[in-house]
């Protein structure tokens, strides 16, 4: 349900950016009793989200399916790795997010596609004097959105936690200690995502950028 | 003669906001917002021509278009006035109303998607993200807030201005409010950006591991590096880092 009512904000209603991974991490990790934990994974999938922008007639990243996703799977591996660390289940939510945005992006290109044949049927509609069909078929593209959403969210969840548990039962160590490297190396990559799109606009931006930054450093040094 | 059409009331205006929430529902790679807009546009198109006329105005409207969807109220309130004036008897052709649309869709797409897609939300973002890195659980909370703000009063204004002064709401004085706007989300993107940097720092100066403080550089010299419009998603770089760390996790024991 939550998928869908996400995958539905994204684009079909509302846009209030509920379905920006940041709170849909949030609203998961409630679900699964762990807020914060939700909230980090979503963070971290946040970041990587700003670096595609819904401009013009591209179709971005499914970042509303990811936010549900990745905390989810997270906190499904959570209890079953060796060590305590959620430097393992974050960098495993992560990745798993990232794939979901990747192949969600080619299920929201098709939803678009269809969408074409309902507008043609419109057309068709409101021909023969029937203003009501624009109205029934907007309803209409706003539930499939929805029912797209939650179909995809619950199939990708329930493959990708059974992937990365056994992926931790085959080698657990391995694993922690590649998110042990990854962890500082994604929240590094998507911090510079951000900020690249943080101070585009010229090299005024930049400049300021630079200065705040210089300023920052010393004050850190200062109060060491 | 016949009788003038009944005058647009406030309630009709409120409802194409209402509707203008739903204007991507239908969106398709053909006509973008087309059916969207004609949909959000019904409270006012019925009001004028009634249930019996209504079918043929709104199939006027769903021909190809496309703005921001938030900025999209500025033209739905302007061509609604447009089909007022006309129906109130001003001479104003269909190709006249179909060149507004065409006009104002890139222009307001221009000014929305650079204010609020490539400068609110990275700021909101950043700075609900800085909010949780620093162990608060309100930084989703702050995030929805500050871009909602905006994004809510756009809706709602776009509609009025647009309905009150027709097409005439794009002049100088409003293009230089924007402006102004842009130049404050400038300064606080710049804010956001230091206090993003700040919240990494700490949360990988916690980190126990030795490599944290290398890794976080090299993965942010890529995160910088890379541009927006590049044909590699950041997505599937983000996937081959891990692909290469969980090599190397496997291959060096």
């Amino acid at each position: 349900m939550l998928g869908g009512w996400l995958a539905a904000d994204a684009t079909a209603c509302f846009q209030l950016l509920v379905s920006q991974p940041l709170v849909g991490g949030a609203l998961a990790g409630c679900v699964w009793g762990d807020a914060y934990a939700g909230m980090q994974v979503g963070a971290l999938l946040q970041l990587f989200a700003l670096a595609g922008l819904p401009l013009g007639g591209r179709t971005p990243e499914d970042f509303a399916s990811a936010g549900v996703v990745g905390p989810t799977v997270a906190l499904t591996v959570k209890g079953t790795l060796p060590t305590s660390s959620f430097a393992a289940p974050l960098v495993l939510g992560v990745v798993s997010g990232l794939f979901v945005a990747l192949v969600g992006r080619l299920l929201v290109r098709w939803l678009r596609a269809r969408n074409v044949g309902l507008a043609h049927w419109v057309d068709g509609e409101l021909g023969r004097g029937h203003a009501g069909a624009l109205d029934g078929a907007q309803g209409l593209g706003v539930f499939h959105a929805f029912a797209i959403g939650a179909g995809f969210t619950l199939v990708s969840t329930v493959v990708l936690a059974a992937a990365t548990r056994a992926a931790v039962r085959f080698d657990g160590l391995a694993v922690e200690r590649a998110a042990t490297l990854a962890e500082p190396a994604l929240w590094g990559m998507g911090a510079g995502l951000a900020v690249r799109q943080l101070v585009v606009g010229g090299r005024h931006t930049r400049l300021l950028f630079l200065a705040a930054l210089v300023f920052w450093v010393a004050v850190r040094w200062l109060g060491r | 003669m016949s009788p003038l059409p009944p005058r647009v009331r406030a309630s009709d205006l409120a409802r194409v906001v209402a509707r203008s929430f739903l204007l991507q529902a239908l969106w398709n790679p053909e006509r973008q917002q087309g059916e969207g807009f004609a949909f959000s546009l019904r409270p006012i198109l019925t009001r004028i021509f009634g249930k019996d006329g209504e079918a043929k105005a709104l199939a006027r409207h769903t021909g190809y278009f496309n703005t921001h969807p938030a900025f999209a109220s500025y033209a739905l309130g302007a061509v609604g006035r447009l089909e007022s004036d006309r129906a109130q008897g001003a001479e104003i052709p269909d190709e006249a109303v179909d060149r507004a649309k065409a006009t104002l869709g890139p222009a307001l797409a221009a000014l929305g998607d650079s204010l609020m897609w490539s400068t609110l939300r990275p700021v909101a973002a950043a700075l609900g993200v800085t909010w949780v890195l620093s162990g608060s659980l309100w930084g989703p909370l702050l995030f929805l807030l500050l871009y909602n703000a905006l994004h809510l009063y756009v809706r709602v204004r776009g509609v009025v201005v647009g309905w009150r002064m027709g097409l005439g709401f794009w002049e100088e004085g409003m293009r230089r409010r924007l402006s102004r706007l842009r130049v404050g989300l400038r300064v606080a993107a710049v804010v956001g950006a230091v206090a993003l940097a700040d919240a990494m720092v700490r949360h990988v100066a916690a980190a126990p591991s030795p490599t944290a403080p290398g890794a976080l550089v090299c993965g942010a010299a890529i995160g910088l590096a890379w541009g927006e419009g590049r044909r590699l998603s950041a997505s599937l770089l983000g996937l081959g880092l891990f692909s290469l760390a969980l090599a190397w996790a496997t291959l060096v024991r």
